[in-house]
């Protein structure tokens, strides 16, 4: 079974190669590029895990998290933040919402496959 | 004179004069007595002249014993009643008449006693009533000085000439080059010698810092007050000796005719600030040429890969690993320089290090922010210190509190603190709803005043003073708790602390530290024989040594000396200075001073003090008992030391003899109890000298009233006492 993956991210040079990346790696890919549109999209796409942005326009990637976490139906979704926002106080709040992990931009491409692989075989 | 010389001449003019009067009638009687009178009258003195001789002799003993009598019970007595009378009057009411006398004299002593009594009650009430009038106007100038003290910037203000009217703790800390701590306290002796000038009251601000600088400030001043400008201060940096760096602005003080009567240096230690600023220009700098570097190859790159883009494989291959290289570097640089510049330019709020467990402690005792709350503290760590502004964040806790009543009718039941990696974290915990990120946000932006009356910043003010964020926390464990967190960042316990503040103690009376009355002080002219005992400035000092014997090898073992100004001892300019003698102290001396050759050695020598002494006592009258020992104990090191003191010198033992003629004690003892001064420390150098000053003090006014008002009338009229002809 392919395992989906819902990228979530405002700029497309970043979301170009990362479905380019994903998709070579078997995975069944959707982005979208706000928060509300990253909320609707669960419900009909249901990814096994979200490729998260935090800086969004509107709703950002910590209250989509929040949501996600707090509603049980998706609390088992696997949220991956990838943040520009580097500092030790933006990685506590994002594990403090209960994020599975949290990659800081600029990233290598093998330690996201990395990342994505070990969490969805976890 | 001495009252010894004084009987013995009364005597000698008394008998003259008795002699000189029985000639006389001798010679009247005799010419009246016709010759045949005169030969029986020399018959019967010839036969009876042993009788004539023995009456006669009798009648002179019994008029010296006489005199004797009334010369003791009478002119001694009455002298010492004058003298003990003008005591009682000026300096010390409370001395009281003990003389031996006649009973009338006695009778004198005992109703001047009773009016001395009485005196003293009428003054005492007097006294009360003025005391209470000046209390408050003292309060006042001790706020004035205490926020003085305790003013984080050094504060100093001159008159026209340079010279220090005014100054507080911390510009005494960053002009004097090495610092002396607690030299008020008398413990300046185991430091280094200062090697400049002093801060000091009628000291110049010019052997501090260079004259050109200040002048050229106060010309400034002067330009931009023609010009009318608004705002007329002038800065300028000075570098002390131990490498601070020190901004000093300079402002004028305009008297009625706005003319200028003076300036206020205000020195700030920028020594930390431009550590800070150095450091993040540094790393901005090296920021700024890596990111061009590798911008500029990646870009480089990329044009030659569009440019040539049938360009072979291999040579693809090694542009894209340069570009793979190249954004690697981009990578590293803003992982960790960014960071660490993100670090330097973060506000410097006042935060103070506390444990993290302290802080969550002090929580106890705010009611608003833990009242009916659990506190958790098991799973911190006790070293974790976290930099905070107490009052704010105990505010901000209890606002966090009132906005869950509020807005979620619950509360939080638990705080617990706990500290996973490099952050401490407070969390607010309660049974319910967790809180979305978006109210919290609201709750951010609202002023903490609805909780705390007066305290406009809002929560997100005051976290981001702290760095810190606040956060709700998503429960994994579903255990129907929610919770909200602070983070804080943790600071590291060994870093040297800033700005440590000593506590200061309100000062009992006048404190030293200013002198606005200098205002109107004359110039140091040098005609300072001619000027009033009360306006010179005095170095009152003494010296303990091994001996007495200066000629015979005696040395210096301890130098104290205290700064009289305007009639005030000035008790934060002092030195007290242990000396190593170079040869052994004897025990028939050490048992007066206590000072032994453990206890000297490896102070600094005498050769190294005195210049430091010769300093302080600049421009100065000396001051010191018996003050012919002293300063033969100086002489004696003027080959060696190259070291002369010039200065005027009193000697209050000679000032004693003037004021109290009827006293044959003139000790320092004797003197303070007289005058009422009350000696600290015996024999010690510093204590010796503080007593002589205070007597001194006390002695200007008695020498006022004997006719002896400038420092030449004194000099002249201590040479003419028994006491000057002392030498050593």
């Amino acid at each position: 079974m392919v395992n989906k993956i819902l990228i979530v991210d405002d700029e497309p040079s970043i979301t170009v190669p990362l479905k380019f990346l994903m998709e070579q790696n078997q995975f069944e890919v959707m982005v979208v590029h706000t928060g509300e549109d990253a909320l609707a999209a669960i419900d009909h796409f249901v990814p096994d895990l979200v490729l998260l942005d935090v800086m969004l326009p509107t709703l950002d990637g910590f209250q989509v998290c929040q949501n996600l976490k707090s509603d049980p139906r998706h609390r088992t979704i696997k949220v991956v933040f990838l943040s520009a926002m580097t500092r030790d106080m933006d990685i506590a709040k994002g594990n403090t919402l209960a994020a599975d992990a949290y990659i800081t931009k600029p990233f290598a491409n093998a330690d996201v496959v990395r990342q994505v692989k070990d969490l969805l075989s976890g | 004179m001495k009252l010894n010389n004084k009987f013995w001449l009364f005597a000698v003019v008394c008998m003259t004069f008795t002699a000189a009067v029985a000639v006389t009638l001798a010679v009247l009687f005799w010419r009246q007595l016709n010759p045949s009178e005169q030969h029986m009258l020399m018959r019967l003195f010839k036969v009876q002249f042993w009788y004539f001789f023995s009456t006669g002799v009798f009648l002179f003993t019994a008029f010296g014993f006489t005199l004797d009598w009334f010369f003791r019970f009478y002119i001694i007595p009455l002298n010492q009643l004058i003298e003990e009378t003008q005591v009682m009057n000026t300096v010390n009411p409370a001395h009281r008449l003990k003389i031996d006398g006649s009973r009338e004299v006695q009778t004198l002593a005992r109703l001047i006693n009773v009016s001395g009594d009485q005196y003293a009650a009428a003054k005492n009430i007097i006294d009360q009533t003025v005391e209470s009038a000046k209390a408050k106007t003292e309060a006042e100038k001790n706020i004035l000085a205490t926020i003085m003290a305790e003013l984080t910037q050094g504060v100093l203000i001159c008159d026209t000439v340079g010279r220090i009217l005014l100054y507080n703790r911390q510009a005494q800390r960053v002009l004097n080059k090495v610092q002396r701590p607690g030299s008020a306290e008398n413990s300046g002796e185991d430091h280094d010698l200062v090697t400049d000038g002093f801060v000091g009251l009628h000291r110049s601000i010019y052997s501090l810092i260079d004259r050109n600088l200040v002048q050229y400030a106060l010309k400034d001043i002067q330009v931009k007050l023609e010009q009318k400008k608004e705002n007329v201060s002038s800065h300028f940096a000075v570098v002390t000796q131990n490498r601070r760096q020190i901004r000093v602005e300079t402002l004028p003080i305009l008297d009625e005719d706005k003319r200028v009567a003076g300036f206020v240096l205000i020195f700030s230690d920028i020594t930390h600030q431009l550590e800070h600023a150095g450091r993040l220009n540094q790393h901005l700098k090296t920021m700024a040429k890596n990111l061009r570097s590798s911008i500029a190859a990646i870009r480089s790159t990329v044009d030659l890969m569009i440019q040539f883009p049938d360009m072979g494989a291999e040579q693809k291959k090694d542009f894209l690993e340069n570009i793979s290289a190249e954004t690697q570097s981009l990578s590293r640089l803003l992982r960790t320089e960014l960071t660490e510049t993100i670090g330097f330019a973060n506000s410097r709020w006042p935060l103070s290090p506390i444990l993290a467990t302290e802080f969550i402690q002090t929580l106890k005792n705010e009611p608003m922010a833990t009242a009916d709350v659990a506190l958790d503290v098991a799973e911190c760590d006790s070293r974790c210190m976290i930099r905070v502004d107490g009052y704010s964040l105990v505010s901000a806790i209890g606002f966090v509190r009132s906005c869950l009543k509020k807005e979620l009718q619950t509360d939080c039941s638990r705080i617990r603190l706990t500290a996973p990696g490099n952050l401490v974290q407070i969390d607010l915990i309660w049974k319910g709803e967790p809180v979305k990120i978006e109210t919290l946000r609201q709750w951010s932006d609202l002023s903490l005043t609805e909780a705390q009356k007066g305290y406009p910043l809002t929560l997100k003010e005051v976290l981001d003073h702290h760095h810190a964020e606040i956060w709700p926390h998503t429960d994994k464990t579903n255990s129907g708790e929610a919770c909200l967190r602070i983070f804080i960042p943790m600071v590291q316990s060994e870093g040297v602390p800033e700005n440590i503040r000593h506590v200061t103690l309100l000062p009992k009376g006048r404190p030293e530290f200013y002198d606005f009355d200098l205002f109107n002080q004359g110039g140091q002219t040098p005609e300072m024989g001619q000027r009033m005992l009360g306006e010179l400035n005095y170095t009152v000092f003494d010296t303990e040594t091994t001996g007495l014997d200066p000629r015979g090898g005696d040395e210096i073992i301890s130098i104290g000396a205290i700064r009289v100004v305007n009639g005030r001892l000035l008790h934060t300019e002092t030195i007290n200075q242990l000396v190593d003698p170079c040869r052994s102290v004897p025990a028939e001396s050490i048992k007066y001073h206590g000072l032994d050759d453990g206890m000297l050695k490896g102070k600094p020598t005498i050769e190294k003090v005195l210049p430091f002494f010769h300093r302080f006592a600049q421009n100065t009258v000396l001051v010191a008992h018996n003050a012919a020992f002293d300063m033969r104990m100086l002489k004696m090191k003027e080959k060696a030391t190259g070291i002369r003191f010039d200065n005027p010198v009193l000697d209050t033992m000679h000032l004693s003899a003037i004021l109290h003629p009827a006293h044959n004690e003139h000790s320092l003892d004797t003197i303070a109890k007289r005058l009422g001064v009350f000696i600290n420390k015996r024999h010690d150098a510093l204590g010796d000298a503080i007593a002589t000053g205070e007597v001194f003090i006390k002695m200007i006014s008695l020498l006022n009233e004997k006719g002896i008002y400038t420092l030449q009338d004194a000099l002249t009229a201590s040479q003419r006492t028994y006491y000057a002809m002392l030498k050593y």
